[in-house]
């Protein structure tokens, strides 16, 4: 059983063109890919908001935001300094 | 009158292929360049984070181009616009037997055999073109919206400035007389345009601007790594001007047959010449750079390629002395211009982007123009010749209607469905906060496991480890 008319490499080969598996079924894979595609678009944006939005609920307080900001710049002052 | 006649010889396709990977080679430089650059640039804050949303656009851009942008770099070579047809772009379309493994063995489709091998050159292009627009993007994008434009840009627009003014038998060629031959004006004039559609619309970085409206020059992470990534932009920059090479064809004509180097408008040029006069280039635009920027190690040596891109749309046909004054003259006005374009439209364009590739190969297509003034620019025959007048109306296409429109509007749309930028909280915060957060959780969680550990190495030893 083969997943293509290919059962032989005996032949003229250059009366064959394509030589992977399921020829004919292009177009099913096309719209496949499509789907799978528009998917992905989609569900980085609901990846990266889920992420977001958790650290804006941990930082929902506007003191906890102040410090956390004056900490991160510090540190990067930190090693710009040590580089 | 007998016409010319390009042919390449069965014989050569192995050759040809060979000449195709030392480009590929070449080519691979030019988004890792891109990439560490913009890790250089970026604020510790977003550093991680700034690679993870370039990276994310390679299988977006591979997908996309096979699924539709291949495609289109090959159907609208004919025009103006879409008439004349959609030429032999069916070979190139995803479901056509010859973008999966085929033996084309027959002389008939001997052709298509060429086209798998191009099919990685283009796909390199293309990922270039789109992290050149996300490095200016970065800081405030949200992923998802970055991806969409990579789509608009990388496999809808950039495949239709290809094929219409790049490409051996691109209309703007034939029709106006339009010259580009290492990719001024489908590269670089098309990137800068669409990057100021966006940069328009986006807002810039939070505390960009002080209260006097005048541009605030924010900390780099990484110096090493900015100047790094210019140095393999340069050597990416190679493998584009390689790229719009044609080896090993012959020319037929009624005086004789030749075996020549040619230009992607199918006209003879010299390898070697056209590399000095890309080098000469680039000295040109390292020394105004390192002067009117010294120290400055986000543009500094930015020069070399600002001074590359100024001649690539004549270096075939320029003399390289030429080559160095054009690229100091371009080098120069371009970077005052970024200067303009960010106090004046308070453009926030990190990596300046729109002055670097988009004003540099506007220029470069009008300075060639002038100079190439007369040449013929195709090998069909009733071309009409090089003019002024062609290469600006091409670069004004090539700018404003297939950069600017798509990328204003589309940025436009996205702004309006509120999907365009990150929250001010994020901006605030830097989107690392998250990997600093899962650190600080998971050094917690283990501090807490290993002291568990002592505590009962502890108990069992008799207050002895």
């Amino acid at each position: 059983m083969t997943r293509s008319d290919l059962n032989n490499w005996l032949i003229d080969l250059s009366e064959i063109n394509s030589i992977y598996i399921f020829s004919g079924s292009e177009g099913l894979w096309f719209l496949i890919s499509v789907v799978a595609f528009v998917w992905f678009i989609l569900a980085i944006y609901r990846v990266e908001k889920n992420d977001h939005t958790s650290i804006e609920e941990e930082l929902s307080n506007p003191e906890d935001l102040k410090n956390l900001i004056i900490e991160i710049n510090s540190d990067e002052v930190d090693k710009n300094n040590s580089n | 009158m007998k016409m010319n006649e390009i042919i390449l010889n069965t014989k050569d396709y192995f050759l040809n292929d060979i000449f195709s990977l030392i480009v590929i080679l070449f080519l691979v430089f030019l988004p890792i360049g891109v990439i560490l650059r913009s890790y250089g640039i970026s604020r510790e804050k977003f550093s991680i984070s700034s690679i993870i949303i370039l990276f994310l656009s390679l299988p977006i851009i591979i997908i996309s181009t096979y699924l539709f942008g291949w495609a289109i770099s090959f159907a609208f070579t004919n025009g103006p616009g879409i008439t004349g047809g959609f030429s032999q772009f069916y070979f190139a379309l995803p479901w056509s037997s010859n973008m999966g493994p085929s033996l084309n063995l027959n002389p008939d489709l001997s052709f298509y055999r060429l086209t798998n091998i191009k099919f990685i050159t283009f796909i390199l292009l293309s990922w270039s073109i789109v992290l050149f627009l996300g490095s200016s993007l970065l800081e405030r994008i949200r992923i998802g919206a970055y991806l969409i434009l990579v789509i608009i840009l990388g496999s809808v627009f950039w495949p239709i400035a290809y094929s219409w003014s790049w490409s051996n038998s691109g209309w703007m060629a034939r029709v106006f007389g339009y010259h580009d031959a290492f990719g001024a004006g489908a590269f670089h004039t098309l990137l800068g345009g669409f990057a100021l559609g966006v940069l328009y619309q986006i807002k810039s970085r939070l505390a960009k601007f002080n209260d006097f409206q005048k541009p605030r020059s924010f900390p780099i992470h990484s110096h090493t790594n900015s100047i790094l990534g210019n140095f393999l932009i340069l050597f990416g920059f190679i493998g584009l001007s390689l790229s719009s090479i044609l080896i090993f064809y012959e020319i037929n004509n009624e005086t004789g047959n030749y075996m020549e180097v040619l230009n992607v408008f199918g006209t003879p040029i010299s390898l070697s010449g056209s590399m000095i006069n890309l080098l000469l280039a680039l000295s040109g635009g390292i020394i105004i750079s390192s002067i009117v920027k010294f120290r400055d190690p986000k543009f500094m040596f930015s020069g070399g390629i600002i001074g590359i891109i100024a001649v690539s749309s004549g270096a075939d046909y320029y003399f390289p002395l030429q080559s160095f004054i054009i690229g100091m003259i371009i080098t120069f006005v371009v970077i005052k211009s970024h200067a303009y374009l960010e106090e004046r439209y308070k453009i926030d364009d990190i990596t300046g982007l729109v002055a670097m590739h988009g004003f540099a190969g506007f220029w470069s297509l009008i300075i060639s123009g002038i100079l190439l003034w007369g040449y013929p620019s195709s090998y069909y025959e009733g071309s009409v010749h090089i003019n002024p007048f062609g290469q600006f109306a091409g670069a004004l296409i090539l700018f404003w209607i297939l950069g600017f429109i798509p990328g204003f509007l589309s940025t436009k749309v996205l702004k309006f469905f509120n999907i365009l930028e990150t929250s001010t909280t994020i901006q605030l915060t830097g989107e690392d906060i998250s990997f600093k957060r899962d650190k600080f959780i998971q050094n917690q969680d283990l501090i807490e496991a290993e002291t568990e550990i002592i505590s009962e190495l502890t108990r069992n030893n008799h207050d002895k480890i």
